[in-house]
């Protein structure tokens, strides 16, 4: 259990929410807190983690305790498993795991709670554009970074992805150095790749 | 348009009226031609940094990992080349067959 120890500012400041919301959570025990000797009012880390993940909040990067996280979402295995080898290869300690449709995306990414997502546009059942507006939806995923990948990328798909939000788009057949740079841009305690 | 030259030169000398029948066609070789290429571009620089990294360890596990890893590349690579031979198989029966 983390036990470093908060200020009412910097929890309020993590929750998005004013600091005089913050302690009326805390006064009505919705989030335990402790006072000090000197009488003010801190929260434990985990406490506020398991706060925040329980309540759908999205979780900053700064906060999380656990290794950066990518999720690969695309209907073609061997571009998905070529990239988990080389983000693995190239990025010790980061997480990367796959889904291969849209239904299978889902529930990954409600699960793995990734700070990067690279995206697919064609697959079966919900595509790209129908995961995006989903992940859209769930405040939980709104710190994740989506990068569109894809061979099918024209202006009119990189225009809707713009206005869904996404960070950026790339077109397959991608350099290596862009992909690195996106995960280093995403993921800032990735260190420089070897 | 010339029957002989490089497949870029025959594409670079269709007109449009030549082209617009072929675009179904062309759209799926583009994407299914991108998506390989972007296969092969990143198991190429993981075979690269594996093999750069092989050349001076000594740790065995780390040499076994290297291993089933380079297999399990072979196995991707495998994998891309059957589904190009079919893209080129679907591509001779099309002209065998016109």
């Amino acid at each position: 259990m983390d036990e470093t120890l908060l200020s009412t500012g910097d929890a309020a400041r993590y929750c998005k929410v004013d600091r005089r919301t913050m302690l009326r959570w805390l006064k009505s025990g919705l989030l335990p807190s402790y006072l000090t000797g000197g009488g003010w009012r801190r929260v434990r880390r985990s406490d506020l983690l398991t706060f925040m993940i329980s309540r759908g909040m999205s979780v900053p990067l700064e906060l999380d305790p656990g290794p950066p996280r990518v999720a690969i979402v695309d209907d073609n295995q061997a571009f998905a498993k070529a990239v988990r080898r080389f983000l693995k290869g190239r990025c010790p300690g980061v997480d990367v795991r796959m889904a291969h449709d849209g239904f299978e995306a889902g529930l990954l990414l409600l699960d793995f709670h990734p700070h990067l997502i690279l995206l697919d546009i064609v697959m079966p059942g919900v595509d790209g554009f129908g995961v995006c507006r989903r992940i859209k939806l769930q405040p939980q995923l709104a710190n994740a970074a989506i990068w569109v990948i894809s061979g099918n990328l024209d202006d009119q798909a990189r225009e809707q992805f713009e206005e869904l939000g996404v960070a950026g788009c790339l077109s397959k057949p991608m350099d290596e150095q862009q992909l690195l740079a996106i995960v280093e841009q995403h993921l800032p305690r990735v260190g420089a790749p070897a | 348009m010339s029957r002989r030259g490089s497949l870029p030169e025959l594409l670079a000398a269709l007109d449009s009226d030549q082209r617009e029948p072929l675009l179904p066609v062309l759209r799926a070789l583009v994407h299914g031609l991108n998506n390989h290429l972007a296969t092969l571009g990143m198991e190429l620089s993981s075979l690269g940094a594996l093999g750069r990294g092989l050349s001076a360890e000594s740790d065995p596990d780390t040499i076994a990992f290297s291993a089933t890893e380079l297999l399990d590349i072979e196995q991707n690579l495998q994998d891309l080349r059957r589904e190009l031979q079919q893209i080129a198989a679907a591509l001779s029966a099309c002209v065998q067959g016109s």
